[in-house]
């Protein structure tokens, strides 16, 4: 059965307004999309691809940030290491790179994988503009593949409003198709 | 060269699948898999690891739907990358809410941070959209007046070939992404994973629910 995407294939939804939670406040960034259908993004680019984006934020350069989200990749060719990278504006922060595991990474294994990330970015100010970290792991059904700590930077965060966030993503062989979804970006508290 | 359509593929499949369909069971097209090829919104580059040497720009065609919408070449911003083979992109534009009194447009969060006691029963609150400086900048990316004013997700699938397509071949391709008509040829030659799960949220229902819709009414 097709899909119900609406007029041109555009889910359409409202945002829950925002409530103060313990420790971060939820804003529009964190969506809970109502009413409609959706999907996962997919690629079988075997070179950097910006396959999944939040746009429309306004997080000002001293809020600090969580994304956290999911990765999968399928069996296929060889198998090798899917990788995800992150774009943060329009600079590319961690670039998605086979083998690299800036961002995100599965192990070689020409198995079906999947699994999160989360990423912690902190007030980007002079002089403060690598400040993000956290981690990611990858499981197959049963098993627990690789833990990490993440990102590694390949250019600084910019120092300004965060509009947008962008996952990038690679597969290291045309075979295998890798996927990310549920994304979602929670601005922390500052006062 | 760069085929756009606009939308997830109406026949459910995948970036995997679509590939499959294009090369192995329809034959439409032979795709870009050089592992040092990525299309970007600059141009085509050979890439060794994060580094790149651009080569030139490259041919694109946007759908029809895709023009309708307000979905043009600018809509996607500077250092976007395309990559090669085939991908289906998803993006979640979120549209931030204000309460505000309606007779006045002071913001109710303003008023409260003032100190001062505030008569709730004298205010008539109302949600209404905010003009952030990133909803700002997303709408600039649609042609004037197209972009919707909402939270919406819109997914774009692209594919890179190594040739231009013949005018049947970008036919077939557009009807098995956009239209929800079209049956695939050979079906028996698709795998579970050349399609991806189709999801409603189930949390809240987007209408008011009756006992807000009876209470509006009484307003």
């Amino acid at each position: 059965m097709a899909p119900a995407f609406g007029p041109f294939g555009i889910t359409r939804g409202r945002h829950r307004a925002g409530g103060w939670f313990p420790l971060y406040t939820r804003k529009a960034n964190a969506m809970t999309w109502v009413g409609g259908n959706t999907t996962e993004a997919t690629t079988t680019s075997t070179t950097a691809v910006d396959l999944l984006s939040v746009s429309g934020l306004s997080i000002l350069a001293a809020i600090p940030f969580v994304i956290i989200g999911g990765g999968r990749k399928t069996t296929g060719g060889v198998g090798g290491r899917f990788d995800l990278g992150l774009k943060i504006n329009t600079t590319v922060t961690a670039e998605a790179i086979v083998a690299e595991g800036l961002f995100f990474s599965t192990s070689t294994t020409n198995e079906a994988q999947n699994g999160l990330f989360f990423t912690v970015i902190g007030s980007r100010v002079t002089n403060y503009n690598q400040v993000g970290q956290g981690f990611y792991g990858n499981y197959t059904a049963t098993t627990y593949v690789t833990n990490f700590q993440a990102p590694a930077f390949t250019a600084a965060i910019p120092i300004a409003t965060v509009t947008s966030v962008v996952l990038r993503a690679i597969s290291p062989d045309a075979a295998i198709t890798v996927g990310a979804d549920e994304t979602n970006v929670y601005t922390l508290a500052t006062s | 060269m760069l085929y756009m359509f606009l939308g997830f593929p109406k026949t459910l499949l995948n970036a995997g699948g679509l590939q499959h369909c294009v090369e192995e069971v329809e034959r439409l097209a032979i795709l870009e898999h050089d592992p040092a090829v990525q299309h970007s919104k600059e141009g085509v580059f050979i890439v060794h690891g994060s580094v790149g040497e651009r080569q030139g720009m490259f041919e694109y065609r946007l759908s029809r739907q895709l023009d309708q919408l307000g979905v043009t070449w600018d809509w996607f911003p500077e250092n976007w990358g395309f990559g090669n083979g085939v991908s289906v992109h998803k993006t979640t534009a979120n549209r931030e809410t204000m309460l505000v009194d309606h007779r006045t447009g002071a913001s109710v969060a303003d008023l409260i941070a003032s100190g001062r006691p505030i008569n709730l029963g004298k205010l008539r609150i109302q949600q209404v959209p905010k003009r952030t400086e990133g909803w700002v900048a997303y709408e600039k990316r649609w042609r004037s007046g197209t972009c919707p004013q909402e939270s919406h997700i819109l997914h774009l699938t692209w594919l890179i070939t190594k040739h231009r397509l013949p005018e049947f071949a970008y036919l077939r391709l557009e009807r098995i992404i956009e239209d929800s008509s079209t049956v695939l040829h050979d079906v028996e030659r698709y795998q579970e994973r050349h399609f991806s799960p189709v999801r409603k949220w189930e949390g809240e229902s987007q209408k008011p629910s009756k006992e807000a819709e009876a209470l509006l009414g009484k307003l």
